[in-house]
């Protein structure tokens, strides 16, 4: 599902864009804000360390790694916390798969039946090795090659093999995001989860509005299986900017001192 | 780049103009690859963004960091739990 504001561009979207996001943030209680900035602060922080090394998330996650070879998991067998049972890997698609300007993105999930034994999902896994213990997954976050947030966006079940569950339990699941190993990265995998809380509302969002567009693709295409529908990929997306969600939590807070 | 005054740009909500220095310090892009093997265009026809394998089971340690976490996927084809 492509999201329109995805194409502004020019100075007038842009300012229209974060009129929309102040609008969305002011909806947030003043505790959701203030763990979304300390959120912020944390990726800052990250991207700094980052920096202060010579590299960025992407090659962070790339490892020494010159290329990003399409399709390949960096780092390879991603990046587990078996604490929190979160996940995560960066990998990059073929070039007519990539939005302008992206170089891969990020995918982080959690393993949903270790969280919520009991919670069942609203369709199972596909059958396969990951079967019994499945992933939900969360959110895509796409980059570019300096490792500036660009879109984030959730996609159908057969992209990711996952079980698959419905909005309010993913967004629960959300909160559970956590990847708090040390391996191989201490500041990509916090960058990661300070992203994902820094962008919740987005995220949250996202999730609402893939369970509205499949249910969609299934009113139009009732003989059809949508979770495994091949022309069905990207389920809903949205562009993002690091800097402007800053701004627009600074802003937000700063109406409510 | 040492970050000075972190917590108190927090405390004043003034993080925004720290975070816009250091994003303007990320290091330079590095270049997109094709794919290389067949074994990779075939499993990215099925569940082009599954992980690449389950994690521990529930209540194994994490173990030592820098040792294997990850699973033994390197080397190896990527299990993918889809058939198209």
């Amino acid at each position: 599902m492509a999201d329109a504001s995805l194409n502004e561009s020019d100075a007038e979207g842009a300012v229209a864009a974060q009129d929309r996001l102040v609008a969305r943030l002011r909806r947030l209680d003043r505790a959701e804000l203030a763990a979304m900035y300390e959120a912020a602060a944390e990726a800052t922080q990250c991207l700094a360390a980052l920096a202060e090394r010579g590299v960025n998330p992407v090659t962070e996650a790339l490892g020494g790694a010159s290329v990003v070879q399409e399709w390949a998991h960096f780092p390879a067998g991603d990046v587990v916390d078996p604490a929190t049972h979160s996940l995560y890997f960066y990998h990059a698609h073929v070039a007519h798969e990539r939005m302008v300007d992206e170089n891969g993105h990020f995918h982080a999930f959690v393993r949903a039946k270790e969280l919520y034994p009991d919670l069942e999902p609203a369709a199972p896994a596909p059958a396969g090795p990951e079967a019994a213990n499945p992933v939900a997954h969360l959110v895509g976050i796409s980059t570019d090659a300096t490792g500036r947030l660009l879109r984030l966006f959730t996609v159908n079940r057969w992209v990711t093999g996952e079980a698959w569950y419905d909005a309010d339990a993913v967004s629960r699941m959300l909160d559970r995001f956590d990847m708090s190993v040390e391996a191989p990265s201490h500041d990509l995998n916090r960058w990661v989860t300070a992203v994902v809380r820094l962008f919740r509302p987005q995220i949250v969002d996202l999730i609402r509005a893939r369970d509205a567009s499949v249910a969609e693709f299934k009113a139009a295409h009732p003989d059809r299986d949508v979770y495994d529908a091949r022309d069905f990929r990207v389920t809903s997306q949205t562009p993002v900017d690091f800097l402007q969600q800053i701004r627009a939590i600074e802003s937000v807070l700063g109406e409510a001192a | 780049m040492p970050i000075t005054g972190m917590k108190s740009a927090l405390l004043a909500g003034r993080l925004s103009a720290i975070a816009a220095a250091i994003v303007a310090t990320a290091p330079a892009p590095t270049p997109v690859a094709a794919a290389q093997s067949r074994t990779q265009m075939a499993q990215a026809a099925q569940s082009p963004c599954g992980p690449s394998a389950p994690d521990q089971p529930s209540g194994s340690p994490c173990g030592p960091a820098g040792a294997s976490p990850c699973g033994p996927a390197s080397g190896q084809p990527t299990p993918t739990p889809s058939k198209p």
